[in-house]
Formats: C-alpha cells, structure tokens, sequence
C-alpha cells in the first residue's frame, strides 16, 4: 500500500518528522518503510509554446518556439496533433532523462529541422498511458519549474507499507490516519457531505439482491448529465504521487475514494444497463463475461455477479465487464457502494486468477456501516469536478445486518498473559484511542472497520501494539519442566556428520524436487508426484539421494575439480497408496566418492574400490559397529555392489556406479557411493563398550605365504583360517598379494601374518606349529594351495 | 708377535680404514670387522686365554682400552655419516607435511546446530514432522482457513487435493502437541516447501527452525527474554533487537523480531530497505484456535511459537547473496565451511 503524506494531512494534522512516521508505523505492525523518489523522467521543464509553425518538409509535423524560463528559447519539432500557441507544456530539455534514465533527450535534425528537446505526453513521462497528444498543463504553472516540482512530488513524503493480511482497514488513508492518531492524539479530521437530491432513484432503476448471505448490503445513487473527460490537476497529482494513472474523472473519483476511505466503489454507465435493473446473484451455468481486461471468462455458480436484465455486467467485488463501464460518451452514471461476504470475493478472484485493488479490499473486509458515506463522498466530488445536472437519493438496500462485535475483556487476564502490569485506566485510554468503547462490565464494542477483533487475545494485541511491544518488559528467566524433556533421535546424524568432514567428505544439500527420469535409475521404489509442480524436472519427490549428489559431482568435475569425497544426510520420500500422505519418509545419508590420482613428495596415491570399502569400515567401526560383513548383490544403477550388514542385518550397501547409465552426465571418473538408512544406523547403536583388562602374555605370529587358482577369493581363506584358528587366533592380516609371470593369470600368491595369544599363559612354539599344521592342510584341502 | 705388538698393529690398521672410508655401507663394514662378533678384537680376546695370568690382566685392559677407542671412534664416523643423510633428505622441516584431507559441513548444518545448541541449553527438545504432510496439519489445525488470504502467502505444492509439501516447520507443532500432554518444549528444524520461481532470492525449498513452548503462566514477556538472550548468542552480546507486530494465523498477539543491522554499506541500504532494521523472526503467543484444534484448555496452558528460516540466518552470517549457491554443492563454497 503506498500511502501520501499529504493525503494523509486531509484526515489528520501531522505534525512529526517522516522518520518519525515511519518509526511509528512499523511499531503499529504497518511496516512502514520511506519511498524514494519513483519518477522515470529527469530534469524536464515546464514550458510555453510561444509559436507554432508547420515544419516545411513534413505536414504531420509542426516547429514550436518554446519559452522555458530564465530567457531560454528552444526550437523544438513535435509531430503532436494538439500544439497550440500559448499552451504550457512539458519540455525535455537536452540532456533531460526518460524512461528511467534509459532514454537520453539530445539535440537532433528531425527531417532537416533542428530540435532542441521534446514536448512530452503522459505516456513519454509514464504518467498515465495517454500518447493521443502532449500534456498540456494547466494555465497557473509556471514556466521555467521543474515538472516534479509542480507535480509536489518533492513537497510530500511516499511511504510504502508491508500490510499484514488482517490490516484490511488500512487499505486506505483514512485507515493508517487511524492508526497514526493513537499514537499522538490527532484527531480525524470529519467531513461532511450534502448535496441536493433531485429524482427518485426508483424511477429510474430497480435493485435486487437474489443472495443476501453474500450481499448483505448494496447501495447506490444514479448521477445524470455528467461530463466525462480529463480530472483536474489536484486529482490527477493526488493519484500520480501514490502510482497510480489517472484516466478520467468519473474513474478517477472512484479510485480516489477508494485509496481515501478504503471502500472500493463501482461506476455503470447507466443506459448500458439492461432493462434499467440491477440483480446481484450466483452466476449461472455456462454463462460468461468479458472483463475489463477484454478476457473472457467462462463463470461458475460460485461466482457472485452484478447482473442487469440479460447477462451478467460485472463480476462482483473483482472487476467490470468491458461494456457497461464508464466511457467518453456516458452521460447518467450508477454508482455501487456494498458489502460483499469476503470469502465470496476470495474465491471467485482466485478461480478467475485475478486481484485488483477492489478484490483486495473485500477479501481482506470492508466497514459495512460506513460504505454509504465512501458513496456519499464520491457524489460530492463529482458535484464538485464535473457538475452533473442531477444525483439521485440513496437507494440502500442492507438485507443482511452484521452485528456488533461485543468482546469481553479482563485487564488482569490481560496482564498475566502479556507479562505485564497495566493499570485499568491506562488499558481504557488504549481503547478510546481505538474507538474501542466498553458497553457494560468487562464488554467492549469494536469499530464497525476493525473486522479483525473478535476475542479476547485479539484485544491482548491491541493493548500491546498501543502500549509498544518494545515497552513490555523481557523476562530473562527461564524455566524448563523436565517432563518436556525427549530424546532427539535424530542426533547420530551431527555425529556422522562431523566425523565425516574430519575424513574429507564434503557436506551437500541438494534439491528433493527431481527428474524422474534420474530418480529411477538408482531406485526401486515408486516416487512421490507434485500435482501442480515449477517444471517437469522438478516434478518428483527423491526417493534416493544419489542423483543429487551426481549433479553435485557433475558441477565440481565440470569446474576441474577431482580426487573429492560428497556427503547428503537428508529426507527420501516413498510412495505408498494407502498412508493419508502417500508418502513414506526414510532420513538416508549418501557418501559419493569421486576417486583420483595425487602425487605427494613421499608417494604417490590412486584410490579406488579398496579405499572406498577402507573408508566404510572405519565409518562403521567409528559408530562401534564390529561384526561388519559385505555381500556381493545386484543393486540398480551399479555394475559392482556389496550389501553392508552388521551382527548380519543389513544396513545399506555400496557399489561401482555404471556410467552407462548416467551418459547424460559425460562422467568419466568412476563413482562409488554408499548408502545407509539412518533408521538401521540408529536402531543398532549401543552404548555398552565391553572393556577388557589388557591381556599381558606375549603373542606369536606366523607368516605363510600361498599360491592359490585367481578366482578363490580371499576373504574364504581367511574364513578357513580363523575357523581352524580356534580359540588362540587373534588376527589374520593379508599383507601381500601379487602374481608373477611364473604364475600367470590363473594363480595368484597371498600372504598373511597369523598372531596367536592366550589369555591366561604363555603360549609354547610347538602347540603353534601344531595349529598351523591344521590351518595349512585344511587349506591344501579346500583350495589346492601350494605353500611357498 | 706379541699380543701387544698385535693390538698396535690393528690400532695401526683401523686408522688406515678409517681414513680411507667413504660411505656409511664402509662404515658399519669396518665396525664389523673390528668391533663384530667374529672381528679381530674378538679375536685378539680369545688369544687372552693363552698368556699366563699375571700378563693377563694387563694385557687385557689394553685390549678393552682399545675396544673403547675404536667404539667411539666408529660410532662418530657412523653418525656423521647418518647425519649427512638427513641433511639431505629429513631435516628440511619446510617440506608440505602427508595430505591429510578435510571436508566441509554445510553451512545450512553449521547454523542449525547453533540454534540447536543455544534452544537445547534453555531446555528444548527436539522435535520432527512430516515433509509431506495433510492440510489439516499444516494449515487447518493452524488457523490458517481455506478462504484465508494468509493462505496466499505461501505458495504451495500440492501432492493431491488435501495433501500437501509443507511450507512450514509449523506442522510439528500440531504432531507434537496432538502427541503429548503439556508441558511442552521444543524446537523443531526442517525442509519446507514453496511453490516459488527459483531465483537469487528464492528457492523452491528452504530450511526452517521452530520453537513451541506450552506451560502455565508463559507470557508475552517470556517469549520476548527468550528471544533476546538468542539474539545476543547468535549476532553477539551488543546487538540491539526490536519487536513489532504482525500477523500469522496461528499466534496473537504476534509479532517480529528484528535487530538492528546498520547501514554502514550499500548493501545495509538494500537488505534494510533502508531502515538499518533486519527482520530475523516470527513469533507469537499460540492462538486460542490452535489450541482449540489440539484440544488443549487454553484457559490452563498458554504458550509462545517461533520460527525463522536458516538459510537467511546463514546468508546473513556468512554474507552470502545468493541462495542457489546452498544447493549447488560447489566445492569451492562448501570447504569455506567448518
């Protein structure tokens, strides 16, 4: 809402600094903030054409010798048909700015004629969208001012204000005049209206309200004989300093009530009226209007319509038809003033996906008691700018009475809830600032305009935004109730997370709007659909968290970044037909890992699947996670993948991506992810830490090393080792692995360091040997090995 | 020749290696032959046994004394020699030490643990609800009406008619108070949803951070002490607050909160439009409606709500201008933060 200072002068005397205004508006909860200058010309003049004569190569234009001030004379070519000798005028000088700087007036030949500036129309200068002619100002300017200047854009002050939903009421002037004046004690500045009435309005219309729970009240008069053409220069300024454009006086009027009382008002050309009578009902099945936009809308029976005769002629609250408006040749007006229910107004300006400044208002309320004067005040305008030959009487029909609103209220209550400690007589003072007057014991009559206070609290606020939120005392004790006291289960995850930044994983969030199509790869469920969704990428509900960090690692390759580690801890989403929300939400948390080369003066390093499984196990044995077994299976969108289980449930997995499924990507590297469910990760956690006296009998190891066929894999020999280890084996340790040409590729050598310990005695040499004797046959056995 | 004629002549000899040695391999090679288990020292003992016993004991400490000599002597030789080779290889502390990588924590995690850890400190608990949630959740049980024009304020993405991505963290407060009996005292972080054009300043999904506080006897004034002590923990102990009113369905009164930011730069100008005031967060004393819709006696309990959006405490603490870069996973903006 852009409110004018000197607007606001017409209802209140205000006698404080604009910051101070500001300040005070913000604190009210009308988040005020100062307007800067908003004008798209610059530097352009005030002149008057002192001679008119026609350019000699052009007919269409004409040469004017234009006086602007301090002895200036500038020649100027314009091609405007309405250039007449004497007429004060708007000059871009050279030099002068348009359109927000983006047009530079400088000097020209126009068709061999020199012209030193432009004479400008409304549109040139963005002041309304008249481009028939140029301005022409009115005969008391004076020449040579600058044309902001005469505007009195400089001589007021233009807040813009961030209204809260429930503020309706200060949709307007007089409502933040209201609001200013209890602050200060101003006080609203009443005007009175009267003007004779000359006919019976039933003689010329009849008005019927079909749905009274919808219009409780519509009200109107009928204006004759009026002029319709341009509105005088102090309506037009008034309009242009809270931007809006003017377009006539009829049309202006009505808008300036509206911005003034906050009641928005709506004028029918009257002979347009078919059948001389005015129905507000529903719209009927298929039945359309063509609004003042010139689109068609096809209607509902939803739809509130202002309706004559045949069809409908405006769609109530929200906007006109393109016919039956005010144009140049209307002569009798109607003038609307009512009340419309707001939820009516809401929905039929949503279905419709419109909001004009009338639905605005009505959606957000309007004061069903004072719309007879926003009416009364618009005919005495008009009386005023266009002297009508004849106004009506005041045709009223109010169906439905909306009762006042009695509120009771208990300062002490007031107190205890606020946190504190206002005396009775300074809560009443609010009040009467308010208008808020108390009826009986405890019982407050609330304004007709303040729609937005119907209880108890919503007085609590009134008190505290009168009192000053800043004024109520902070209370810097605090108390906590230990039964509030609950487990976060959610708080393994800061742990995971800090941990694995400390082993150089990178933390991303990414977006969980996504593409199917990138989705799917990588998962088996059913994905979660928006109905109404910003694009069809982004149309689904992650159901995996992998493609997101594959965009991740696409961007940072694409930036030559490479050798990096990714992390996402973050919400998946499942769909399940019969859960109320569809959707099943699982917390996973993805480590990628993009593997690289690096040289180092020491060595040089390259990571691959066995740093990736490295990292895993220590991730698992950081949350104390010991039986951590991996087993080959197939998971989508991987060409190699494990299943990871600990105490043999299974927790996530992890796996080679198959490039051949992300080629839109063009990722060379590989990429291993692995993936846990959180819930599993948490589920299994376990405070106990079985400590164990540190055993003091010295250990002995043995190393063997084998040949064995290529395809036996190593973690069976192990198993083959620890189960005829018995109790005395402690670790088995692959230290070697290597082929030679000897071998060739059907064998390959392993070598492993076995320890064995007891925990009570010092073991003996030959009671080894004899274990390894057993180790080493059961071997040969199983796996053909030749020891070497 | 005699023993002691002997031990002159290997004296004689050892110095002639000596000298002439050039390497650390020729070193120990020389300790070996002398000083080793089967050197000629060794072998000089042996022929101890032979001599009769009142040359022994002279002759031996000869042998001993000598033994001493060569051992310090070597030993000097062996280590300048080690001590050459570090020189050269380890004594340059100014080679880069072993890679050692480290990651980043998001910058969205990083302030949301802080105002986790200032909430916790003053006794809240934590507290989750759904992403994708029913209207009932997040607007009806809220007081945020269908025909409401605060339910234009946030634009929503719909799954189907009634179900809905929520466009707040508000809807735990409704799982959480439908849950548990008062007292009541939690905050709860997570994503929401808003059917927003992607842009600079906005993006399609966000971070939130909410706070419920039910008990008796909370007022207007506790919400306003709890505020304060976070603002001071958050943007340090001078920073100057204001609260003013505003409107959220779900609270009454309600209010803002913003700290004074300055207007030291062209920026302050922008993000304050001027004013110098920053908001930073919603609050409010739970609405009478609310309650009503959880069935808690709001003649018994009274209670405050908050909320703020982290990504804006983040872009405000960090001074980040674009709110893209947070899901991007740009390396280069993700290892600025730990």
């Amino acid at each position: 809402m852009i409110i004018s200072k000197n607007w606001l002068e017409d209802h209140i005397d205000i006698n404080l600094d604009d910051s101070i205004i500001e300040s005070s508006l913000t604190a009210l909860g009308l988040e005020c903030t100062i307007k800067k200058e908003d004008i798209s010309y610059k530097d352009v003049y005030i002149g008057r054409i002192i001679n008119v004569s026609k350019h000699q190569n052009a007919d269409k234009l004409s040469v004017c010798d234009v006086d602007i001030g301090n002895d200036q004379k500038l020649n100027i070519v314009c091609g405007a048909p309405n250039v007449i000798k004497n007429a004060k005028v708007a000059v871009a000088v050279v030099g002068s700015s348009l359109n927000k700087g983006n047009f530079l007036v400088k000097k020209t030949k126009i068709r061999g004629v020199l012209s030193e500036g432009m004479l400008c129309s409304e549109k040139e200068l963005d002041l309304s969208s008249n481009h028939d002619g140029i301005m022409i100002l009115p005969e008391d300017c004076k020449v040579g001012t600058k044309l902001d200047d005469h505007f009195n854009t400089k001589n007021d002050t233009i807040f813009e204000l961030d209204l809260t939903p429930n503020r309706g009421d200060c949709l307007s002037h007089l409502g933040v005049a209201r609001e200013l004046a209890t602050l200060n004690n101003f006080t609203i500045k009443e005007t009175e209206t009267s003007f004779n009435k000359d006919f019976e309005y039933d003689e010329e219309c009849t008005i019927n309200i079909s749905n009274a729970e919808a219009c409780y009240r519509y009200s109107s008069r009928i204006i004759k004989g009026i002029k319709v053409e341009e509105s005088p220069e102090w309506l037009k300024k008034k309009l242009i300093s809270i931007g809006q454009k003017p377009i006539n006086n009829i049309v202006d009027t009505a808008n300036y009530i509206m911005f003034d009382t906050g009641h928005p008002l709506h004028t029918f050309d009257l002979k347009k009226i078919d059948g001389n009578c005015i129905n507000v009902r529903y719209a009927e099945k298929n039945e359309k209007i063509t609004l003042l936009d010139d689109k068609t809308y096809d209607l509902n029976i939803s739809n509130l319509v202002i309706a004559d005769d045949k069809k409908p002629i405006a769609l109530a609250g929200v906007m006109g038809d393109n016919k039956s408006g005010i144009s140049d040749s209307t002569v009798d007006l109607l003038i609307e003033s009512a009340y419309f229910k707001p939820e009516i107004i809401r929905k039929s300006a949503k279905s419709m996906g419109l909001m004009t400044e009338s639905s605005k208002r009505f959606e957000r309320d309007t004061d069903i008691e004072s719309l007879t004067r926003s009416l009364d005040k618009f005919c005495q305008l008009i009386n005023t700018i266009c002297k009508p030959k004849s106004i009506s009487d005041l045709k009223d029909l109010y169906l439905k009475k909306k009762n006042n609103v009695i509120v009771n209220f208990n300062i002490a209550k007031c107190n205890r809830f606020l946190g504190t400690s206002i005396k009775d007589k300074e809560a009443n003072n609010i009040f009467k600032k308010l208008n808020i007057t108390l009826e009986k014991n405890n019982e407050y009559k609330i304004p007709s305009y303040r729609n937005d206070l119907t209880r108890d609290v919503d007085l609590y606020e009134e008190i505290a935004r009168i009192f000053g939120y800043d004024n109520i005392p902070s209370n810097n004790t605090f108390n906590a109730n230990y039964s509030s006291f609950d487990k976060d289960e959610l708080s393994l995850i800061k742990k995971i997370k800090f941990y694995l930044m400390s082993n150089g994983f990178y933390e991303h969030y990414s977006n969980s709007l996504v593409d199917h199509n990138n989705d799917i790869i990588f998962s088996d469920f059913n994905q979660v659909k928006i109905s109404n969704p910003l694009s069809n990428k982004m149309q689904y509900l992650r159901s995996t968290l992998i493609p997101g960090l594959i965009n991740a690692i696409s961007f940072n390759l694409n930036r030559k970044q490479e050798n990096f580690k990714l992390f996402e801890s973050g919400v998946i989403h499942k769909y399940v037909k019969n859960v109320e929300t569809k959707s099943i939400e699982k917390q996973s948390i993805t480590l990628a890992f993009v593997p690289g080369n690096f040289k180092h003066w020491k060595k040089n390093c390259s990571n691959d699947f066995f740093t990736v499984k490295g990292e895993i196990i220590k991730f698992l044995k950081y949350l104390r996670f010991d039986k951590i077994t991996f087993k080959d299976k197939k998971y989508k969108g991987f060409i190699h993948s494990f299943s990871i289980n600990v105490n043999n449930v299974n927790i996530g997995y992890f796996g080679e991506v198959d490039n051949s499924l992300i080629k839109h990507y063009k990722i060379k590297n590989k990429l291993y992810f692995a993936d846990f469910s959180y819930e599993k990760l948490n589920s299994l956690q376990n405070d106990k830490i079985n400590f164990l006296v540190p055993n003091v009998y010295p250990s002995i190891s043995r190393d063997i090393a084998i040949e064995v066929d290529s395809y036996v894999e190593s973690q069976s020999i192990e198993n083959t080792i620890t189960s005829k280890g018995g109790d005395l084996l402690k670790n088995v340790f692959l230290f070697d692995v290597y082929q030679d040409k000897k071998m060739g590729d059907s064998k390959k050598s392993l070598a492993y360091k076995i320890t064995f310990q007891a925990n009570n005695r010092t073991l003996l040499d030959n009671e080894i040997d004899d274990i390894m004797i057993i180790i080493m046959k059961s071997l040969k056995d199983t796996y053909n090995i030749k020891q070497r | 020749m005699s023993i002691k004629d002997q031990t002159k002549q290997l004296k004689k000899e050892f110095l002639e290696q000596l000298d002439n040695c050039s390497s650390l391999l020729d070193s120990q090679n020389i300790k070996n032959d002398y000083l080793g288990r089967r050197g000629k020292l060794s072998q000089l003992y042996s022929k101890l046994q032979s001599l009769p016993k009142n040359e022994k004991a002279s002759v031996g400490k000869e042998i001993n004394d000598i033994k001493i000599f060569f051992s310090q002597k070597i030993e000097s030789l062996v280590s300048s020699y080690i001590e050459k080779k570090s020189v050269s290889n380890k004594k340059d502390f100014t080679l880069p030490g072993d890679p050692q990588p480290l990651g980043s924590i998001h910058p969205i995690t990083l302030v949301s643990e802080q105002i986790k850890d200032i909430f916790s400190k003053l006794g809240f608990s934590l507290a989750y609800g759904p992403e994708v949630d029913t209207e009932f959740y997040n607007f009806d049980a809220l007081n945020i009406k269908d025909d409401h024009p605060a339910r234009d304020m946030q634009d929503t993405f719909y799954i189907e008619p009634g179900v809905v991505l929520r466009t707040h963290t508000s809807n735990t407060q409704i799982h959480t108070m439908l849950k548990k009996d008062p007292p009541i005292k939690i905050i709860a972080p997570g994503r929401v949803y808003r059917n927003e054009d992607i842009s600079v300043r906005s993006y399609c999904l966000f971070h939130q951070i909410e706070g419920l506080y039910i008990d008796k006897n909370v007022t207007f004034g506790d919400l306003k002490g709890l505020l304060n002590y976070f603002a001071k923990e958050f943007f340090g102990k001078n920073v100057k607050t204001r609260f003013r009113p505003s409107f959220f369905p779900f609270t009454e009164p309600s209010a803002e909160m913003d700290i004074y930011w300055g207007l030291d730069s062209e920026s302050d100008y922008r993000i304050t439009k001027g004013t110098g005031w920053l908001e930073i967060l919603g609050c409010g004393m739970v609405d009478p409606e609310v309650f009503k819709s959880v069935k808690i006696d709001s003649e018994k309990w009274t209670g405050y709500a908050f909320g703020m959006g982290i990504e804006r405490m983040a872009m405000l603490k960090y001074g980040i201008h674009d709110i893209r870069l947070f899901y991007e996973g740009d390396i280069r903006v993700l290892r600025q933060f730990k």
